[in-house]
């Protein structure tokens, strides 16, 4: 994975452990984001963070194509947007 | 065979933005943005003044194919998501029955299918008056409801309701608007409906797109076609992305959903697809001979889908 893609999964850790009211700690980039009990409206909601962080525009699908952290990583390194 | 002999919708002139009922829906600032930005929700109509008789009689004063046709109307059923919509001994439908001069027919609810009991209603109607035998014989179907306790407002998470309705004339034999499938799947493991524990409304989720995707492959088929030969899908009103999601999954053209009504009715219960159709043959986008699908679901949860030739 790039440095790209690190920053982006560490940017998405702290945006998670925010709508969770976790501790960064606590959340694992490899487990699904529903086991953590993120439901659908906080999956928009990070598509639209995201959207806003990165200026890219998102399909609305990403919240269920990819349900790690990892993976939506991966996925929007890809996109190279910023 | 089965056919729509007239539809006729009604939709209150109250426009309501989905933003200024934040308060009283309880929605977070989180739920709002997301409401519009994906959901494509706006604005949902209402009639403040109206019961939901009210709302029956404003969509049959404009279904002109029932005058003249009273004495042929042997059901009048009213199709709908709450089980409960009014006080004992109050029937809305036996009301509706009488304005309308209807007494000799039938009068009776299904609300089994939720949402989906629209489409329920017009298989259940075709059997009834196939079963029957008068060829002339008709019934006439009422969808929409009034949104009358917060619990009727919204779909937690996932749409905002608003109050349009519609009448439905169906009957055995006709040239336009013919049924020539239907197909509904109800998965009983989500009958808590809006009582879902957290685990199983994420497992709903999840199922969705892959069991509406199937009632619909199944619809189609059961009609001798393919999901390429559709012209339309007149959809749910529940919300956009829903769609986006299902039509990625089945490689259909987004713009084959009939999505126009989305933000200017919210979800509208049982009436969606109805209303759909109506707004659709306005606006031209149904010519003679198109085939067509309604599709719908219902919490519960039944997933359900009719295919038309119009």
């Amino acid at each position: 994975m790039s440095d790209s893609a690190d920053d982006l999964r560490g940017w998405l850790v702290q945006r998670v452990a925010s709508y969770l009211e976790k501790d960064p700690a606590e959340i694992s980039t490899s487990v699904s984001l529903t086991k953590y009990g993120l439901d659908s409206v906080y999956a928009f909601v990070m598509c639209g963070d995201i959207e806003d962080h990165l200026n890219v525009t998102l399909e609305p699908t990403v919240a269920w194509d990819y349900r790690t952290i990892d993976a939506l990583a991966e996925h929007l390194d890809t996109l190279g947007g910023r | 065979m089965i056919s729509l002999q007239a539809v006729a919708s009604y939709l209150p002139s109250q426009s309501v933005p989905i933003r200024s009922m934040q308060d009283a829906l309880g929605l977070t600032d989180a739920q709002i943005k997301v409401f519009e930005r994906f959901y494509g929700l706006s604005h949902i109509l209402r009639d403040p003044d109206g019961t939901v008789v009210d709302l029956m009689l404003a969509a049959a004063g404009k279904l002109d194919a029932l005058r003249g046709r009273e004495h042929l109307v042997r059901y009048v059923i009213q199709a709908r998501t709450m089980p409960v919509i009014a006080p004992y001994p109050v029937n809305p439908i036996h009301d509706v029955r009488a304005f309308l001069g209807l007494e000799h027919a039938e009068a009776f609810a299904v609300h089994n299918h939720a949402c989906a009991s629209g489409l329920l209603a017009v298989e259940l109607s075709g059997r009834l008056l196939a079963a029957d035998g008068d060829p002339d014989a008709l019934a006439l179907i009422f969808t929409g409801e009034k949104t009358f306790t917060p619990a009727a407002q919204t779909v937690p998470g996932t749409a905002v309701n608003g109050e349009g309705s519609a009448a439905i004339l169906v009957g055995l034999d006709g040239d336009r608007d013919r049924v020539l499938s239907y197909a509904t799947h109800t998965d009983g493991r989500f009958s808590a409906g809006l009582s879902l524990s957290d685990e199983a409304a994420a497992e709903f989720q999840q199922i969705y797109p892959e069991t509406l995707a199937a009632v619909l492959n199944e619809a189609v088929e059961k009609a001798g076609l393919t999901l390429g030969d559709l012209a339309l899908v007149l959809p749910h009103n529940v919300n956009r992305v829903s769609w986006v999601r299902l039509c990625k999954l089945i490689g259909l053209p987004l713009d084959r959903v009939f999505l126009d009504n989305v933000p200017v009715t919210g979800h509208c219960f049982c009436a969606d697809p109805f209303l759909n159709y109506q707004s659709a043959k306005e606006l031209g986008r149904l010519q003679p001979g198109d085939h067509y699908l309604m599709a719908a679901v219902g919490l519960g949860a039944t997933f359900s889908a009719m295919v038309f030739q119009h």
